[in-house]
């Protein structure tokens, strides 16, 4: 019953799409402004209604749905039976709906009689994109298919999915993704106003891409945290194809969010960002299509089964064909000559948009040029880690740089003496701090060398920024600024000094690394409602001797998939992560072990959640000042 | 203490081997101590090797990440020929005889791959002239 009216409100949200979609022929305002309303209302509660069937279906686990019976089991707890909605394909393409529901209902909420045909073509194009997606789930992907005969256990879900971090971060970076579809709408809608329409399309625009870019930092964050302690080798980043994916439309809108400041002051570089937000959302599906259409693994096994993949491909086909002509067409209109120095405010941004563009666009050739490859050639080629760090950590470094000085810049022109006067502080501050570093741990490394400097350069530059009182700087971009510096750090800590050891231990062993002796003490079994497994159990002590804590990594065995994990077991301060890994082993010969000594990982997360907290306050007075300036 | 776990860790040992042979999937690092160089040089050597070496049976992970028994064989057979006195690049050349290029994750400069090297220089030339003219147009702008 429940997954019928799920499915049946499924359906309804086509409808709805459409009838917020199409022109009635009617002259009247108001019958035009009531159907709009009764769409998005009935979008947003129909996608409600078809999301949470789908919940409910998990969580009292009825089997008779393909979706639940593949991805659940009722010994698993009710935490997981909830993320289990959108840990597969099927039930996170609902979710994906839902959030565009909600996006479409923000939209619509902006509307009054001063901006009405540019919220209605916002709304066009949001119900378009929406139709796209829930015809897609429909046709190719339906969480309510039913099963043949219904049965009485499910098969369980992957556990290494079975994990907090993992439970959010779907929802977290869909907010992002989906935001800018948002962003897309309000864009499309700016090249479809007449002439004689003036609109503050950039205000409109940007909450959106605040909230969109601050949820997929959180999401991406969340993602790397569950990397770090799931996947057991004490890395964060892979460079996995996955990762780039939302990457790419990360770095677009980071471009984004900064070019935007400049429309609004300075009234330039208006079809700049206009092409920059069709891009970010196009770049999203682009990530939507890698993922989920199987390519990534191989061209052939794309093959087997393509409709999936193909329909994403022409829906993505068809939205970059549309936005981009109409681009194309319209944007003259937004064409000025408000032209600025290299030295000024807009100058380092500029250089900061075009630094991502140029990232951006080799992390997406990295990601498809095996695919183009394997099409055209008979070669399969790699593109894996050190391609990605080799180029683009060199093209980032520069726009670091700039970023300590780009906020205490003049608009339009600055002279390059007063530039230098006003960053002297930190420059010294900066050179001194490293130096006595290096000096004090005497541990070298180019890269190393690099990191830390241009992280103490934007840490100093930001507290600079916040003591300066002459200058009224934004609190939103000091903490987002600051948290970039402090995630640098965290990033070159953890990848340049990072300690291994490797050993064979058994019971009362005792090993070393770094100024910690680690004593392996017992291992012991333990049994849990879906998993059996082994822990063992470590006590660490410092040079002194003095307990500092005590360590205790699994193997676990879940009964239900036969699948295996590893527990990390992690110690953090702010300096260092200890990360031990129980590998296998047994008794006569003991356990293999792998312990790392990760310096400054914290950084990493405190960094990310610095500049969530940015992007949030931002947030609140780009509200605060579209409000004071719509109503 | 240690009796009465050594039933289930035999049995967790057995699904672990288990899960090796035909799963590959278990996510460990994998170069075991018993691989280990005593040669700290050559050691570090090794281990740099095997990060820029696909494993093959893998989803994006080096042999050095890997614990696919391929990977193992490779990571061997990398030590085999250090201690044996060959060079890096006699041991790259090696693999990509018997492999081919895909075992590379960091991709050779070659014909096929010419674009992927060079575009992102090129996409940073593009930038540099933007950046330059839009400086320019400025002071055209002023100057008039």
């Amino acid at each position: 019953m429940v997954p019928f009216l799920g499915n049946i409100n499924l359906w309804l949200c086509l409808f709805f799409c459409v009838t917020q979609a199409i022109n009635f022929k009617t002259t009247n305002d108001k019958n035009i402004l009531r159907i709009k309303k009764i769409s998005a209302y009935c979008l947003l509660l129909c996608s409600l209604i078809s999301f949470f069937s789908l919940m409910y279906s998990y969580v009292y686990s009825d089997f008779s749905l393909i979706n639940v019976f593949q991805n659940s089991h009722t010994t698993k707890p009710l935490l997981y039976k909830v993320s289990a909605v959108w840990g597969n394909h099927e039930g996170s393409m609902l979710l994906w709906i839902l959030i565009l529901s909600i996006f479409n209902f923000f939209i619509f909420r902006l509307i009054n009689k001063n901006n009405l045909n540019f919220i209605i073509h916002a709304l066009k194009s949001q119900a378009l994109i929406t139709f796209g997606f829930v015809f897609f789930t429909i046709f190719t992907s339906n969480p309510f298919d039913k099963m043949d005969s219904p049965q009485s256990e499910g098969l369980g879900f992957n556990p290494i999915l079975q994990d907090p971090a993992l439970a959010i971060h779907p929802p977290l970076l869909y907010i992002g993704y989906v935001g800018f579809s948002a962003v897309f709408s309000l864009s499309i809608a700016t090249l479809k106003l007449n002439n004689d329409e003036k609109i503050l399309w950039h205000l409109y625009m940007k909450p959106f891409v605040m909230v969109s870019w601050t949820f997929l930092t959180i999401g991406i964050m969340f993602g790397s945290i569950w990397a770090y302690y799931e996947l057991g080798w004490g890395g964060w980043w892979f460079w996995d194809p996955v990762e780039n994916a939302s990457l790419m439309p990360w770095l677009i809108g980071t471009a984004l969010l900064h070019s935007l400041i400049i429309v609004e002051k300075r009234k330039s570089l208006q079809t700049w960002v206009l092409l920059l937000s069709i891009l970010c959302f196009l770049l999203s599906v682009v990530g939507t299509f890698l993922v989920r259409s199987g390519i990534l693994t191989s061209v052939h096994t794309f093959a087997l089964d393509p409709s999936r993949g193909i329909y994403i491909l022409l829906f993505l086909g068809f939205l970059g064909f549309y936005s981009l002509t109409l681009f194309g067409l319209n944007s003259k209109k937004y064409f000025d000559r408000n032209y600025f120095a290299f030295f000024s405010k807009e100058g380092s941004i500029l250089v900061n948009n075009i630094i991502m563009v140029i990232v951006c666009s080799t992390i997406f050739l990295g990601t498809i040029y095996p695919l183009l490859i394997e099409m055209f050639t008979n070669n399969k080629i790699s593109v894996g880690e050190p391609f990605f760090n080799s180029t683009t950590i060199p093209i980032m470094a520069p726009a670091i740089l700039i970023m300590g000085i780009g906020p205490l810049l003049a608009w339009e022109k600055e002279s390059l003496v007063k530039v230098l006067r006003k960053s002297l502080p930190s420059i010294l501050v900066t050179l001194i701090a490293t130096i006595t570093i290096f000096l004090i741990y005497r541990h070298y490394s180019i890269l190393g060398i690099i990191g830390i400097f241009l992280a103490f350069w934007i840490i100093f530059n930001s507290f600079s920024h916040l003591i300066t009182i002459k200058t009224k700087f934004s609190k939103g971009m000091i903490i987002a600024h600051l948290g970039i510096g402090l995630l640098i750090l965290g990033i070159t800590g953890s990848s340049v000094w990072q300690e291994e050891k490797i050993v064979r231990m058994n019971i009362d062993n005792k090993t070393q690394i770094k100024n910690y002796n680690v004593l392996f003490k017992k291992i012991n079994e333990v049994e849990e409602q879906n998993y059996i497994a082994i822990k063992a159990d470590f006590s660490i002590y410092d040079k002194n001797k003095n307990f500092v804590t005590k360590l205790e990594p699994e193997n676990r065995f879940y009964l239900v998939t036969k699948n295996f994990t590893t527990e990390a077991s992690i110690h953090t301060n702010l300096l260092r992560d200890l990360y031990i890994v129980l590998g296998d082993g047994n008794p006569q010969d003991g356990w293999v072990v792998r312990i790392y000594y990760n310096p400054l990982v914290i950084w990493i997360w405190i960094g990310a959640f610095a500049i969530f907290v940015g992007g949030i306050v931002t947030l609140t007075n780009n509200i605060k000042k579209f409000k004071i300036l719509h109503l | 203490m240690l009796n009465k776990n050594y039933k289930l860790i035999v049995f967790l040992n057995i699904i672990v081997f288990l899960n090796l042979i035909f799963f590959s999937q278990n996510f460990l690092h994998s170069v075991e101590p018993e691989e280990i160089m005593l040669n700290k040089e050559q050691e570090v050597r090794a281990r740099n090797i095997s990060k820029n070496i696909r494993c093959m049976v893998c989803q994006n992970q080096s042999i050095d990440d890997s614990n696919a028994p391929l990977a193992k064989d490779l990571r061997l057979l990398i030590r085999d020929k250090i201690k044996s006195g060959h060079e890096n690049k006699e041991i790259y050349d090696f693999l990509v005889e018997r492999y081919g290029d895909f075992i590379l994750l960091k991709p050779p400069l070659k014909s096929s791959t010419f674009a992927l090297w060079f575009m992102p220089l090129v996409f940073l030339l593009i930038g540099i002239i933007v950046i330059l003219r839009h400086n320019k147009k400025y002071i055209n702008k002023k100057n008039n």
